[in-house]
């Protein structure tokens, strides 16, 4: 079920109204319930994959925490072996399989046959939220929950189980036991924040989509100019379509007293790539530092072995947003760009000021590497790229999208950044402001909005 | 208080849901609104049923006009001129089989046709019995394709030889087949829930109950002006005509769909296209029929706007391609100083259809001894 969705708007309506209508001992059923309708109206046998995972994790957890040391180390092993395991069955697989092919077919090899299926909706993103919980209870920071019912919420609460934030067990397990009272202010804030979210995803992403989504598919086609508008627009579309999720993701979770994690916090604003890696996808990055850049050695080993750290984890990270050499190129250039950074930090080459000049080269920078990320091939992406540096500066789109068109994308971009930047303390303005933006947002997302049900970004994930 | 509201609302927004699960009364409402305008108003018409559920400008004004609301589209469709059957008229002993789409589709049509007995009109774009040609009568086809339809005609992939039971012919035909969407669900349980449950119309089904009232126009078109004024934006199924007379089919202007008519058509293809008409016309002789004629209607777009970019022509490359009997539209739409199809819609006129059936007329007649 998609966030911009009637049918979304309407399961939220019931789902939040019967959740505070019902005394709490049913409340976890209900929401279970919901979480399951929403996952299955995608495809409804993936469930089955959930729920396998789940009995895996919930099981773990509990045996992590009754054995011994050595016994601990296995169970959470065969966790993770099985969480990988079918994330590189589902995700990967075929990659895999193609790229064998690709070497094999050279001499004329034996062929690996494919496998003919979609990808498990946001199967990344519970995955990592299950094992976030197995490695927290192996680490003792959680206590393995015993109630399946509320450990199968932990995975599967529906306002973040297909596109994050990532959670974590201490964060979101007390908050499932826990009664939550409806209070108007929390309640009218998830209101807000549902309808920023929309707003960034009707008015600002799909819009922008217009554009970079015709672009990006025949790049041949277009002149230097038409990419370079897309390459930017690009940034903005994944930005609004992703964080617009997320704010709905929030907002809806506050509507049922639930506190979902920051994910986004202005990353367009970042001075260099570590700052922006500090406020985009945070659920995500910090998901990385805690289960796999610091059990590396993190920034304690040795300089040369921080470098080769950093690459590792921004290449799985690539390769976390898609099985395709595309994304891993991607995470390859953030991971570069890293060790960049800090090289230069290590030998104490510190530019201070030039705030502006920072901020271009490092938004310029990530525009660049966007450029992998969105497009079809990694063929096209130098294309692209090559293409956007030969010059040409006459605008060919037009049948596309017009120039009053571009004019009015411009404009709505500036106006997100104010709007954010207004918008960073919402939860602290009294609850009759914010219904009245609420209200004016709503509004805005009918006029301006584009209602074709595109599908979020990062779902694919 | 709080609580009753909350009640109030669960209750209305469990009956809407309940509603856009019942696949078989949307299925009615759809064909209610389709049908509304082109019916007489009856007294039951004024039952609620009609004005909460039935009563939308998404037909009414064109389809084009549906799909985007711009206000400076909003034509009133004027209505077609019938052609009933003339019983006094002196027996011909022949009998017209038209193969069509939408622009034929839901017209009275029976004594349109001077030499004929009889019209049968089957919709392509729908399931129909195989045809059994009547052996006592003289039987012609005439096929008839709106020119974006040609480029992907292929006689094995439509529903023209997909058949169902009932045999075609003029002494069984006696309604003109109207689709009747299906709403038939599977036996087990659990496969019918989850057809309900999930149903993937759903959304779209809400649309339609909640958004699809006239009320709302006023909202679409303010929405659609500010949108086509600000941003130049227009759904994807619309374009506006270089003289911003008239909306088109986008399909039939964006060179990224097949039948566009600015998309660069090779000669093989026009081959494969005049390959696979002269196949169907083989087959059509081969059951029966004396003769089959070509007719294709012309996009707005190539009569109006094709100046746009670089028209394919493919409707001329075609009708000079192929062995049989063409009933040749383009020059005389072309020449025609009169509008011939609605500004608001992807189809003929009245006097487009009237236009048609007098060169329809015109190149049947000389075939008939």
């Amino acid at each position: 079920m998609l966030f911009n969705s009637l049918l979304f708007l309407l399961f939220f309506i019931i789902v939040t109204i019967t959740y505070y209508l019902l005394p709490h001992r049913f409340r976890w059923m209900w929401l279970l319930a919901a979480s399951f309708y929403f996952y299955m109206y995608f495809k409804p046998v993936y469930i089955l994959i959930i729920l396998f995972t789940i009995i895996v994790d919930y099981c773990a957890g509990i045996l992590i925490e009754r054995a011994d040391q050595k016994h601990k180390k296995f169970y959470l092993l065969a966790s993770i072996v099985t969480n990988v395991g079918v994330l590189a069955y589902f995700k990967y697989f075929n990659f895999l399989a193609e790229n064998i092919n690709l070497l094999t077919a050279s001499f004329r090899g034996p062929q690996i046959p494919l496998i003919n299926f979609l990808l498990p909706i946001g199967l990344s993103f519970h995955t990592f939220q299950a094992m976030s919980y197995t490695i927290e209870v192996y680490r003792g920071n959680q206590k393995a929950e015993k109630h399946f019912g509320i450990y199968s919420l932990y995975v599967m609460f529906y306002p973040q189980m297909v596109a994050g934030p990532i959670e974590r067990p201490q964060h979101i397990l007390p908050q499932l036991h826990r009664e939550n009272k409806f209070n108007s202010n929390t309640f009218i804030a998830g209101l807000l924040f549902i309808m920023m979210g929309l707003f960034k995803k009707v008015v600002i992403a799909d819009r922008l989509g217009l554009y970079v989504d015709p672009v990006f598919s025949d790049p041949h086609n277009h002149t230097s100019l038409d990419l370079l508008l897309a390459t930017y627009f690009f940034a903005f579309q994944i930005y609004c379509d992703f964080s617009g999720y997320s704010d709905i993701a929030i907002g809806t979770a506050l509507t049922l007293g639930i506190v979902l994690m920051k994910n986004f916090n202005m990353p367009y604003l970042a001075h260099n790539v570590s700052e922006f890696w500090k406020r985009w996808h945070i659920s995500l990055s910090t998901w990385f530092r805690d289960y796999v850049y610091i059990p590396l050695g993190g920034s304690r080993v040795a300089f040369p072995l921080i470098c080769v750290n950093l690459l590792v984890v921004f290449t799985i990270s690539g390769l976390w947003h898609g099985a395709n050499w595309k994304y891993l190129i991607w995470g390859l250039i953030h991971g570069l760009l890293l060790v960049i950074y800090q090289s230069l930090k290590k030998l104490k080459i510190e530019v201070k000021g030039f705030t502006f000049i920072k901020w271009l080269i490092t938004f310029n920078l990530v525009c660049l590497a966007w450029i992998f990320f969105r497009a079809n091939t990694v063929a096209d992406a130098f294309y692209i790229i090559g293409k956007i540096f030969s010059g040409s500066l006459t605008y060919s789109a037009n049948y596309t999208m017009p120039v009053k068109g571009l004019y009015y994308c411009a404009i709505i971009i500036l106006g997100l950044m104010g709007g954010e930047w207004y918008m960073r303390n919402a939860t602290a303005f009294s609850n009759r402001k914010k219904l009245l933006l609420a209200l004016g947002i709503g509004v805005a997302c009918y006029f301006f909005g584009i209602f074709t049900e595109a599908q979020f970004i990062y779902f694919q994930f | 208080m709080r609580k009753i509201i909350g009640i109030i609302i669960l209750i209305i927004s469990l009956g809407v849901l309940l509603l856009a699960m019942n696949q078989s009364f949307m299925n009615k409402i759809k064909q209610d609104q389709y049908f509304d305008h082109l019916t007489a108003d009856n007294p039951g018409k004024h039952k609620l049923y009609y004005k909460a559920f039935v009563k939308t400008d998404r037909w009414r004004y064109g389809d084009l006009y549906g799909l985007c609301f711009l206000p400076q589209y909003k034509f009133a469709l004027e209505p077609f001129k019938t052609y009933p059957a003339n019983n006094k008229k002196p027996a011909t002993g022949n009998i017209l089989y038209i193969i069509g789409d939408s622009f034929l589709a839901d017209k009275t049509l029976a004594g349109a046709f001077d030499k004929f007995d009889n019209v049968i009109f089957l919709d392509r774009r729908f399931p129909f019995g195989p045809i059994k040609p009547d052996t006592t009568k003289n039987n012609y086809m005439l096929m008839e394709f709106a020119e974006r339809n040609l480029v992907d005609y292929d006689l094995t992939k439509t529903p023209e030889i997909q058949w169902p039971q009932k045999n075609i012919n003029a002494k069984n035909f006696d309604n003109p087949l109207v689709f009747q969407p299906s709403s038939s669900l599977p036996t087990s349980i659990p496969d019918r829930a989850g057809t309900i449950l999930f149903n993937k119309d759903l959304s779209r089904n809400l649309e339609i109950l909640l958004f699809y009232n006239k009320i709302f126009t006023p909202f679409k078109e303010f929405k659609a002006y500010i949108n086509y004024k600000l941003t130049g934006w227009l759904p994807k199924e619309v374009a506006v005509s270089s003289d911003k007379k008239r909306l088109l089919m986008n399909i039939t202007v964006d060179t990224s769909y097949r039948s566009s008519a600015f998309r660069n058509i090779s000669d093989n293809e026009v081959k494969t296209i005049s390959n696979n008409l002269n196949a169907a016309q083989n087959y059509y002789r081969s059951i029966g029929f004396k003769q089959v004629i070509l007719s294709v209607v012309p996009n707005p777009v190539s009569i109006y706007d094709d100046k746009r970019m670089n028209y394919n022509h493919l409707l001329q490359r075609v009708e000079k391609n192929n062995k049989f009997t063409v009933n040749s539209l383009f020059d005389r739409y072309k020449g025609d100083d009169k509008n011939l199809y609605y500004r608001s819609d992807g189809h003929w006129n009245p006097y487009g259809l009237d236009t048609w059936v007098k060169t329809t007329n015109a190149t049947l007649d000389p075939l008939i001894k």
